[in-house]
Protein backbone atom coordinates (compact mmCIF):
# COMPACT_ATOMS: atom_id res chain seq x y z
CA UNK A 1 0.00 0.00 0.00
CA UNK A 2 3.39 2.12 0.88
CA UNK A 3 4.31 1.58 -2.36
CA UNK A 4 1.05 2.32 -4.35
CA UNK A 5 0.78 5.89 -2.73
CA UNK A 6 3.97 6.60 -2.81
CA UNK A 7 4.43 5.24 -7.02
CA UNK A 8 1.11 7.53 -7.92
CA UNK A 9 2.71 10.52 -5.97
CA UNK A 10 5.93 9.88 -8.33
CA UNK A 11 3.66 9.31 -10.98
CA UNK A 12 2.43 12.16 -10.76
CA UNK A 13 4.91 14.93 -10.40
CA UNK A 14 6.88 13.34 -13.18
CA UNK A 15 4.49 13.24 -15.69
CA UNK A 16 3.03 16.58 -15.35
CA UNK A 17 6.29 17.89 -14.97
CA UNK A 18 7.40 16.40 -18.18
CA UNK A 19 4.43 17.66 -20.36
CA UNK A 20 5.85 21.04 -18.57
CA UNK A 21 9.09 20.28 -19.80
CA UNK A 22 7.35 19.79 -23.38
CA UNK A 23 4.79 22.21 -23.54
CA UNK A 24 5.88 25.25 -21.39
CA UNK A 25 6.69 28.25 -23.63
CA UNK A 26 9.43 29.62 -21.73
CA UNK A 27 13.05 27.20 -21.87
CA UNK A 28 13.57 28.33 -18.91
CA UNK A 29 10.61 27.07 -16.90
CA UNK A 30 11.05 24.00 -19.37
CA UNK A 31 14.57 23.30 -17.63
CA UNK A 32 13.57 24.06 -14.20
CA UNK A 33 10.79 21.34 -14.50
CA UNK A 34 13.31 19.14 -15.93
CA UNK A 35 14.66 18.87 -12.68
CA UNK A 36 11.60 18.34 -10.81
CA UNK A 37 11.37 15.50 -13.41
CA UNK A 38 14.36 13.88 -12.46
CA UNK A 39 13.81 13.75 -9.28
CA UNK A 40 10.69 11.89 -9.14
CA UNK A 41 12.69 9.37 -11.20
CA UNK A 42 14.97 9.19 -8.66
CA UNK A 43 12.21 8.22 -6.01
CA UNK A 44 10.89 5.60 -8.63
CA UNK A 45 14.14 4.01 -8.40
CA UNK A 46 14.33 4.33 -4.57
CA UNK A 47 11.13 1.98 -4.85
CA UNK A 48 12.89 -0.52 -7.04
CA UNK A 49 15.75 -0.81 -4.67
CA UNK A 50 18.28 1.38 -6.65
CA UNK A 51 19.28 3.28 -4.31
CA UNK A 52 22.83 4.12 -5.60
CA UNK A 53 21.07 4.95 -8.46
CA UNK A 54 19.09 6.94 -7.29
CA UNK A 55 21.14 9.67 -5.98
CA UNK A 56 23.55 9.00 -8.92
CA UNK A 57 20.47 10.23 -11.19
CA UNK A 58 20.26 13.55 -8.57
CA UNK A 59 23.98 14.37 -8.72
CA UNK A 60 24.52 13.50 -12.63
CA UNK A 61 20.89 14.73 -14.24
CA UNK A 62 19.43 16.69 -11.58
CA UNK A 63 22.53 18.82 -10.68
CA UNK A 64 25.08 18.35 -13.28
CA UNK A 65 22.48 17.83 -16.47
CA UNK A 66 20.10 20.98 -16.00
CA UNK A 67 23.52 23.27 -14.99
CA UNK A 68 25.15 22.78 -18.35
CA UNK A 69 21.54 23.05 -19.85
CA UNK A 70 20.70 26.52 -18.14
CA UNK A 71 24.18 27.84 -18.85
CA UNK A 72 23.30 26.70 -22.91
CA UNK A 73 19.97 28.42 -22.63
CA UNK A 74 21.59 31.57 -21.06
CA UNK A 75 24.67 31.60 -23.78
CA UNK A 76 21.34 31.07 -26.22
CA UNK A 77 18.95 33.08 -24.71
CA UNK A 78 15.43 32.13 -23.88
CA UNK A 79 13.45 35.24 -25.69
CA UNK A 80 14.10 34.76 -29.17
CA UNK A 81 12.32 31.43 -29.29
CA UNK A 82 8.91 32.68 -27.43
CA UNK A 83 7.98 32.98 -31.72
CA UNK A 84 5.09 31.61 -33.95
CA UNK A 85 4.17 28.14 -32.83
CA UNK A 86 4.28 25.16 -35.31
CA UNK A 87 2.10 24.41 -37.86
CA UNK A 88 -0.74 22.25 -36.99
CA UNK A 89 -0.15 19.85 -39.66
CA UNK A 90 3.22 18.78 -37.99
CA UNK A 91 1.80 19.03 -34.05
CA UNK A 92 -0.92 16.38 -35.65
CA UNK A 93 1.38 14.37 -37.10
CA UNK A 94 3.55 13.86 -34.17
CA UNK A 95 0.94 13.59 -31.88
CA UNK A 96 -0.07 10.43 -34.28
CA UNK A 97 3.54 9.12 -34.43
CA UNK A 98 3.45 9.62 -30.19
CA UNK A 99 0.60 7.75 -30.29
CA UNK A 100 1.23 5.05 -31.95
CA UNK A 101 4.62 4.49 -30.14
CA UNK A 102 2.59 4.65 -27.14
CA UNK A 103 0.13 1.47 -27.86
CA UNK A 104 2.35 0.17 -29.46
CA UNK A 105 5.13 -0.27 -26.58
CA UNK A 106 2.11 -0.70 -23.79
CA UNK A 107 0.94 -3.66 -25.89
CA UNK A 108 4.56 -4.81 -25.65
CA UNK A 109 4.66 -4.39 -21.61
CA UNK A 110 1.61 -6.39 -21.37
CA UNK A 111 3.67 -9.67 -22.18
CA UNK A 112 3.60 -11.96 -19.46
CA UNK A 113 6.84 -12.24 -18.11
CA UNK A 114 7.89 -14.73 -15.48
CA UNK A 115 8.58 -13.19 -12.16
CA UNK A 116 10.50 -14.31 -9.89
CA UNK A 117 10.66 -12.23 -5.93
CA UNK A 118 13.84 -11.08 -5.30
CA UNK A 119 15.19 -13.86 -2.72
CA UNK A 120 15.02 -12.71 0.80
CA UNK A 121 18.76 -13.32 1.34
CA UNK A 122 19.35 -10.34 -1.35
CA UNK A 123 16.99 -7.99 0.34
CA UNK A 124 19.13 -8.86 3.61
CA UNK A 125 22.21 -7.45 2.02
CA UNK A 126 20.67 -4.75 0.81
CA UNK A 127 19.30 -3.64 3.68
CA UNK A 128 22.59 -4.69 5.49
CA UNK A 129 25.01 -2.27 2.87
CA UNK A 130 22.61 -0.42 0.47
CA UNK A 131 23.08 -2.02 -3.10
CA UNK A 132 26.53 0.13 -3.88
CA UNK A 133 28.88 -2.83 -3.01
CA UNK A 134 27.51 -4.75 -4.82
CA UNK A 135 27.24 -2.63 -8.02
CA UNK A 136 30.51 -1.79 -7.48
CA UNK A 137 31.75 -6.20 -7.86
CA UNK A 138 29.92 -6.57 -10.83
CA UNK A 139 30.83 -3.05 -12.34
CA UNK A 140 34.64 -3.63 -11.71
CA UNK A 141 34.95 -7.34 -12.88
CA UNK A 142 32.20 -8.36 -15.24
CA UNK A 143 32.07 -4.91 -16.57
CA UNK A 144 35.80 -3.76 -16.82
CA UNK A 145 35.99 -3.20 -20.61
CA UNK A 146 32.87 -1.32 -21.00
CA UNK A 147 33.79 0.59 -18.17
CA UNK A 148 36.93 2.02 -19.15
CA UNK A 149 35.45 2.28 -22.39
CA UNK A 150 33.44 4.51 -20.69
CA UNK A 151 36.44 6.78 -19.95
CA UNK A 152 37.21 7.05 -23.21
CA UNK A 153 34.07 8.30 -24.37
CA UNK A 154 34.01 10.62 -21.62
CA UNK A 155 36.99 11.98 -22.88
CA UNK A 156 36.12 12.45 -26.62
CA UNK A 157 33.28 14.46 -25.35
CA UNK A 158 35.75 16.66 -23.03
CA UNK A 159 38.03 16.98 -26.05
CA UNK A 160 34.88 17.29 -28.90
CA UNK A 161 32.98 19.76 -26.60
CA UNK A 162 35.50 22.10 -25.79
CA UNK A 163 36.74 22.24 -29.39
CA UNK A 164 33.30 23.05 -30.32
CA UNK A 165 32.72 25.09 -27.79
CA UNK A 166 35.90 27.47 -27.42
CA UNK A 167 36.31 28.57 -30.83
CA UNK A 168 36.55 32.78 -30.18
CA UNK A 169 38.78 33.28 -27.11
CA UNK A 170 41.95 30.98 -27.79
CA UNK A 171 42.04 30.93 -31.22
CA UNK A 172 40.88 34.44 -32.05
CA UNK A 173 44.16 35.19 -33.27
CA UNK A 174 44.47 33.29 -36.14
CA UNK A 175 40.84 33.57 -36.86
CA UNK A 176 41.07 37.43 -37.17
CA UNK A 177 44.39 37.25 -39.64
CA UNK A 178 41.98 35.54 -41.63
CA UNK A 179 39.08 37.46 -41.63
CA UNK A 180 41.38 40.04 -42.26
CA UNK A 181 42.20 39.07 -45.12
CA UNK A 182 38.86 38.92 -46.37
CA UNK A 183 37.50 42.29 -45.58
CA UNK A 184 40.62 44.40 -47.32
CA UNK A 185 39.87 43.11 -50.01
CA UNK A 186 36.61 43.34 -50.06
CA UNK A 187 37.69 47.03 -49.17
CA UNK A 188 35.75 47.51 -46.40
CA UNK A 189 36.74 48.67 -42.10
CA UNK A 190 40.61 49.32 -41.65
CA UNK A 191 42.98 47.30 -39.48
CA UNK A 192 42.16 49.40 -36.46
CA UNK A 193 38.63 49.17 -36.94
CA UNK A 194 38.89 45.21 -37.81
CA UNK A 195 41.33 44.62 -34.39
CA UNK A 196 38.59 46.14 -32.46
CA UNK A 197 35.85 44.49 -33.29
CA UNK A 198 37.87 41.07 -33.66
CA UNK A 199 38.75 42.00 -29.65
CA UNK A 200 34.34 42.45 -29.12
CA UNK A 201 34.13 38.94 -31.09
CA UNK A 202 36.42 37.54 -28.83
CA UNK A 203 34.50 38.89 -25.91
CA UNK A 204 31.52 37.28 -27.56
CA UNK A 205 29.79 40.28 -28.27
CA UNK A 206 29.64 40.42 -31.95
CA UNK A 207 29.39 37.65 -34.26
CA UNK A 208 32.06 37.73 -36.91
CA UNK A 209 30.51 36.28 -39.64
CA UNK A 210 27.52 39.11 -39.81
CA UNK A 211 29.72 42.16 -39.38
CA UNK A 212 32.25 41.15 -42.31
CA UNK A 213 28.94 39.91 -44.26
CA UNK A 214 27.00 42.98 -44.15
CA UNK B 1 11.28 -2.75 -1.92
CA UNK B 2 13.15 -1.04 0.98
CA UNK B 3 13.11 2.19 1.61
CA UNK B 4 16.09 2.49 3.85
CA UNK B 5 16.52 6.60 4.86
CA UNK B 6 15.01 7.76 1.72
CA UNK B 7 11.79 8.65 3.42
CA UNK B 8 14.36 10.87 5.86
CA UNK B 9 15.96 12.56 2.64
CA UNK B 10 13.06 12.77 0.71
CA UNK B 11 11.20 14.82 3.96
CA UNK B 12 14.59 17.37 3.94
CA UNK B 13 13.81 17.85 0.57
CA UNK B 14 10.37 18.79 0.70
CA UNK B 15 11.25 21.14 3.99
CA UNK B 16 14.02 22.27 2.09
CA UNK B 17 11.95 23.12 -0.93
CA UNK B 18 8.76 24.62 0.50
CA UNK B 19 10.66 26.99 3.22
CA UNK B 20 10.95 29.79 0.61
CA UNK B 21 7.41 29.51 -0.28
CA UNK B 22 6.67 29.53 3.86
CA UNK B 23 9.08 32.54 4.29
CA UNK B 24 7.93 34.33 1.71
CA UNK B 25 4.29 34.02 2.91
CA UNK B 26 5.07 35.11 6.38
CA UNK B 27 6.28 37.65 5.48
CA UNK B 28 3.14 38.68 3.47
CA UNK B 29 1.38 38.09 6.37
CA UNK B 30 3.51 40.06 9.53
CA UNK B 31 4.59 43.01 6.89
CA UNK B 32 3.97 46.56 7.41
CA UNK B 33 3.19 47.98 3.83
CA UNK B 34 4.74 51.42 3.11
CA UNK B 35 5.91 51.11 -0.71
CA UNK B 36 8.25 53.32 -2.46
CA UNK B 37 9.75 53.28 -5.68
CA UNK B 38 13.07 52.72 -4.89
CA UNK B 39 11.72 49.42 -2.05
CA UNK B 40 9.86 48.18 -5.93
CA UNK B 41 13.82 47.92 -7.37
CA UNK B 42 15.49 45.02 -7.56
CA UNK B 43 18.52 44.15 -4.88
CA UNK B 44 21.46 44.08 -6.59
CA UNK B 45 24.05 44.05 -3.95
CA UNK B 46 23.47 47.84 -2.73
CA UNK B 47 24.03 48.83 -6.27
CA UNK B 48 22.24 50.83 -8.35
CA UNK B 49 20.10 48.24 -10.72
CA UNK B 50 20.96 48.46 -14.77
CA UNK B 51 20.04 46.11 -17.52
CA UNK B 52 18.23 43.42 -17.93
CA UNK B 53 18.30 40.28 -15.62
CA UNK B 54 18.36 37.62 -18.65
CA UNK B 55 21.63 38.61 -19.87
CA UNK B 56 23.75 36.70 -22.56
CA UNK B 57 26.22 34.49 -20.62
CA UNK B 58 29.68 33.44 -21.77
CA UNK B 59 30.73 30.58 -22.89
CA UNK B 60 33.24 30.10 -20.75
CA UNK B 61 30.58 28.84 -17.81
CA UNK B 62 29.61 26.52 -20.20
CA UNK B 63 33.09 25.11 -20.54
CA UNK B 64 33.37 24.80 -16.34
CA UNK B 65 30.10 23.35 -16.04
CA UNK B 66 31.47 20.69 -18.75
CA UNK B 67 34.26 19.71 -16.87
CA UNK B 68 32.21 19.67 -14.03
CA UNK B 69 29.71 17.43 -15.00
CA UNK B 70 32.58 14.86 -16.72
CA UNK B 71 34.38 14.60 -13.30
CA UNK B 72 30.22 14.42 -11.80
CA UNK B 73 30.28 11.32 -13.38
CA UNK B 74 33.92 10.16 -12.34
CA UNK B 75 32.43 10.73 -9.16
CA UNK B 76 29.59 7.88 -9.37
CA UNK B 77 31.34 5.46 -10.66
CA UNK B 78 34.57 6.21 -7.95
CA UNK B 79 31.67 5.01 -5.35
CA UNK B 80 30.86 1.36 -5.96
CA UNK B 81 34.61 1.20 -6.22
CA UNK B 82 35.36 2.38 -3.40
CA UNK B 83 32.59 -0.03 -1.66
CA UNK B 84 33.94 -2.95 -3.65
CA UNK B 85 37.87 -2.07 -2.83
CA UNK B 86 37.78 -5.04 -0.07
CA UNK B 87 37.11 -7.50 -2.65
CA UNK B 88 38.86 -6.32 -6.12
CA UNK B 89 42.38 -5.87 -4.67
CA UNK B 90 45.22 -4.56 -6.70
CA UNK B 91 43.32 -5.31 -9.87
CA UNK B 92 40.55 -2.53 -8.97
CA UNK B 93 43.12 -0.44 -8.32
CA UNK B 94 44.85 -0.58 -11.82
CA UNK B 95 41.79 -0.46 -13.19
CA UNK B 96 40.70 3.09 -11.77
CA UNK B 97 43.91 4.60 -12.59
CA UNK B 98 43.78 3.78 -16.03
CA UNK B 99 40.25 5.19 -15.73
CA UNK B 100 41.39 8.60 -13.92
CA UNK B 101 44.72 8.56 -15.78
CA UNK B 102 42.61 9.01 -19.28
CA UNK B 103 40.01 11.77 -17.57
CA UNK B 104 43.06 13.29 -16.85
CA UNK B 105 43.97 13.53 -20.38
CA UNK B 106 41.17 15.72 -21.16
CA UNK B 107 41.61 17.19 -17.99
CA UNK B 108 45.22 18.12 -19.44
CA UNK B 109 44.05 19.06 -23.16
CA UNK B 110 41.66 21.74 -21.65
CA UNK B 111 44.12 23.34 -19.19
CA UNK B 112 46.62 23.36 -22.56
CA UNK B 113 44.05 25.07 -24.65
CA UNK B 114 43.18 27.87 -22.03
CA UNK B 115 39.39 26.57 -22.21
CA UNK B 116 40.15 27.00 -17.89
CA UNK B 117 41.80 30.58 -18.63
CA UNK B 118 39.63 33.28 -17.10
CA UNK B 119 40.38 36.23 -19.00
CA UNK C 1 1.19 -7.60 -13.02
CA UNK C 2 -1.63 -7.42 -15.03
CA UNK C 3 -4.06 -10.32 -15.67
CA UNK C 4 -7.14 -10.30 -17.62
CA UNK C 5 -10.00 -10.05 -15.10
CA UNK C 6 -8.56 -8.68 -11.99
CA UNK C 7 -10.40 -6.24 -10.61
CA UNK C 8 -9.42 -2.34 -10.88
CA UNK C 9 -9.11 -1.62 -7.64
CA UNK C 10 -6.02 -4.08 -7.54
CA UNK C 11 -4.82 -2.89 -10.27
CA UNK C 12 -4.47 0.90 -8.09
CA UNK C 13 -3.20 -0.26 -5.36
CA UNK C 14 -0.74 -3.27 -6.01
CA UNK C 15 2.23 -2.32 -7.81
CA UNK C 16 3.84 -4.25 -10.26
CA UNK C 17 6.53 -4.51 -13.24
CA UNK C 18 4.13 -3.34 -15.56
CA UNK C 19 2.88 -0.13 -13.26
CA UNK C 20 6.63 0.71 -13.84
CA UNK C 21 7.23 -0.42 -17.51
CA UNK C 22 3.85 1.85 -18.34
CA UNK C 23 5.14 5.25 -16.53
CA UNK C 24 8.78 4.71 -18.85
CA UNK C 25 6.44 4.01 -21.68
CA UNK C 26 4.63 7.15 -20.75
CA UNK C 27 7.27 9.36 -20.11
CA UNK C 28 9.39 8.00 -23.41
CA UNK C 29 6.41 9.12 -25.62
CA UNK C 30 6.16 12.37 -24.03
CA UNK C 31 9.84 12.65 -24.68
CA UNK C 32 9.28 11.61 -28.28
CA UNK C 33 6.27 14.12 -28.97
CA UNK C 34 8.51 16.99 -27.47
CA UNK C 35 11.57 15.76 -29.90
CA UNK C 36 9.57 16.18 -33.01
CA UNK C 37 7.84 19.14 -31.99
CA UNK C 38 9.90 21.55 -30.43
CA UNK C 39 11.69 24.00 -32.04
CA UNK C 40 14.15 25.20 -29.45
CA UNK C 41 17.24 23.12 -30.30
CA UNK C 42 18.04 22.80 -26.67
CA UNK C 43 14.43 21.98 -25.70
CA UNK C 44 15.02 18.58 -28.26
CA UNK C 45 18.01 17.94 -25.98
CA UNK C 46 16.19 17.92 -23.28
CA UNK C 47 13.85 15.77 -24.24
CA UNK C 48 16.25 13.29 -25.30
CA UNK C 49 17.67 13.28 -21.82
CA UNK C 50 13.55 12.82 -20.80
CA UNK C 51 13.62 9.49 -22.97
CA UNK C 52 16.62 8.39 -21.77
CA UNK C 53 15.63 8.54 -18.65
CA UNK C 54 12.53 6.55 -19.32
CA UNK C 55 14.71 3.77 -20.76
CA UNK C 56 16.85 3.95 -17.47
CA UNK C 57 13.60 3.30 -15.58
CA UNK C 58 12.96 -0.03 -17.81
CA UNK C 59 16.26 -1.37 -17.12
CA UNK C 60 16.07 -0.58 -13.46
CA UNK C 61 12.69 -1.97 -13.07
CA UNK C 62 13.31 -5.38 -15.07
CA UNK C 63 16.51 -5.26 -12.56
CA UNK C 64 14.82 -5.51 -9.69
CA UNK C 65 11.77 -7.55 -10.49
CA UNK C 66 13.79 -10.46 -12.82
CA UNK C 67 17.17 -10.82 -11.51
CA UNK C 68 17.42 -8.43 -8.23
CA UNK C 69 20.68 -10.63 -7.06
CA UNK C 70 22.44 -9.62 -10.09
CA UNK C 71 22.53 -6.19 -10.65
CA UNK C 72 23.25 -6.05 -14.55
CA UNK C 73 19.86 -3.67 -15.34
CA UNK C 74 21.31 -1.41 -12.76
CA UNK C 75 24.68 -1.40 -14.20
CA UNK C 76 23.38 -0.80 -17.38
CA UNK C 77 21.65 2.31 -16.46
CA UNK C 78 24.68 3.50 -15.12
CA UNK C 79 26.00 3.62 -18.64
CA UNK C 80 23.02 5.57 -19.66
CA UNK C 81 23.97 7.34 -17.45
CA UNK C 82 27.80 8.41 -18.74
CA UNK C 83 26.34 8.54 -22.62
CA UNK C 84 23.78 10.88 -22.13
CA UNK C 85 25.92 13.30 -19.96
CA UNK C 86 28.62 12.80 -22.97
CA UNK C 87 25.95 13.25 -25.43
CA UNK C 88 24.20 16.45 -23.68
CA UNK C 89 27.70 18.18 -23.06
CA UNK C 90 28.59 17.18 -27.17
CA UNK C 91 25.14 18.55 -27.90
CA UNK C 92 25.01 21.32 -26.53
CA UNK C 93 28.89 22.58 -27.40
CA UNK C 94 27.24 22.07 -30.89
CA UNK C 95 24.39 24.22 -30.40
CA UNK C 96 26.74 26.58 -28.77
CA UNK C 97 28.51 26.31 -32.10
CA UNK C 98 25.81 26.99 -34.46
CA UNK C 99 24.20 29.48 -32.23
CA UNK C 100 27.45 31.94 -33.19
CA UNK C 101 27.27 30.90 -36.51
CA UNK C 102 23.63 32.18 -37.20
CA UNK C 103 22.52 33.69 -33.97
CA UNK C 104 19.33 31.28 -33.62
CA UNK C 105 18.70 27.61 -32.13
CA UNK C 106 15.41 27.03 -33.93
CA UNK C 107 15.92 24.18 -35.45
CA UNK C 108 13.73 25.05 -38.71
CA UNK C 109 16.03 27.96 -40.05
CA UNK C 110 18.92 25.40 -40.13
CA UNK C 111 17.70 23.49 -43.72
CA UNK C 112 21.12 23.64 -45.80
CA UNK C 113 20.82 19.91 -45.73
CA UNK C 114 17.13 20.01 -46.95
CA UNK C 115 18.08 20.23 -50.88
Amino acid sequence: MTEAIIFWAFTAISVTAALGVVFNRSIIYSALLLILVFLSIAGIFVLNNADFLAIAQTIVYAVGMTIIVLFGIMFTGDRAMLDEPLTSVRKLVSLVLATFTFVLLIKTVQFPFSIQPASQSVIQTLMQSGSTKMLGELLFSQFVVPFELASVLLLVAMVGAIVLAKKTFADAGEMSSQQLSYSIDSGEPTKEANSALHAAASRGEVHLEEVTRS
Amino acid sequence: MYLGWFPLIFLLIVFAASMPFVLMALAQVVQIKSPTVLKYTAYESGMTPFGDARIQFDVKFYLYALLFILFDIETVFLFPWAMAFGKLGLFGLVEMFLFIGILLLGLVYAWRKGALRWQ
Amino acid sequence: MIQTGVDPMNLVTHIGLYHYLALAVLLFSIGLVGLITSRNMIRVLMCLELMLNAVNINFVAFNNYLHLDVMAGQVFSIFILTVSAAEAAVGLAVVIALYRMRSSVDIERYTVLKG
